[in-house]
């Protein structure tokens, strides 16, 4: 398991690197590479949960119970909320920037990159804290 | 909360392990049980308590503030 994550780790930092030589070291490249860096870690974290499951079912235990699917409920109920914030501000930052103030403004795909990134980055956050606390 | 189950797992020589496949939970849930850490449903205490042929009052003990309203 150990192992898979530092191939996971590995492979997520040439991506993003490999992002950001393709893209420029702007906003919209780092931005990019960030978002490459974290697809990749969330494929192979899933990839890598999904072989640990399968070893476990076949050793005859169960992979989801109670407890995980309190974890995951609270997980996607703080990602949820906090998520609805951040789109709300950026939308909000993104209206006032373009009528009232003299505010750098965003392109679409920035703002959802940031968005889907703070979503997904706050629901994993979540699931560790909670998976600790619960 | 606390709980007895360590001493009988202890007592009827089950791993957590073993009690996590009767019971039909990850391991770790047993672990976090175990610990008073978490808060079974009663279905799981249910489960918990008849692997051990134990009253689940027995099994899961409560402080007197906790149960209070």
């Amino acid at each position: 398991m150990r192992t898979r994550n530092i191939i996971t780790g590995v492979t997520a930092v040439i991506g993003g690197v490999y992002a950001v030589s393709q893209l420029g070291t702007g906003m919209f490249g780092i931005i990019s590479g960030v978002n490459v860096a974290v697809i990749i870690t969330i494929a192979g974290l899933f990839i890598g949960k999904r072989l640990d499951w399968k070893e476990e079912e076949e050793m005859g235990f169960k992979v989801e119970d109670e407890r995980t699917q309190l974890i995951d409920g609270k997980a996607s109920k703080v990602g949820f909320k906090f998520g609805n914030y951040v789109w709300l501000a950026l939308i909000y930052y993104d209206f006032t920037a373009e009528r009232y103030m003299p505010w750098p403004k965003f392109n679409s795909q920035e703002m959802l990159l940031f968005g889907l990134l703070f979503n997904l980055g706050i629901y994993f956050a979540s699931m560790l804290y909670y998976r600790k606390q619960v | 909360m606390r709980t007895i189950i360590k001493m009988l797992r202890a007592r009827d020589g089950l791993t957590q392990a073993d009690l996590a496949k009767k019971a039909g939970v990850r391991r770790e849930t047993i672990s976090f049980v175990e610990n008073g850490e978490y808060n079974p449903s009663l279905l799981l205490a249910v489960r918990i308590a008849r692997t051990f042929g134990e009253p689940v009052e027995e099994i899961f003990l409560y402080e007197d503030e906790e149960l209070a309203l």
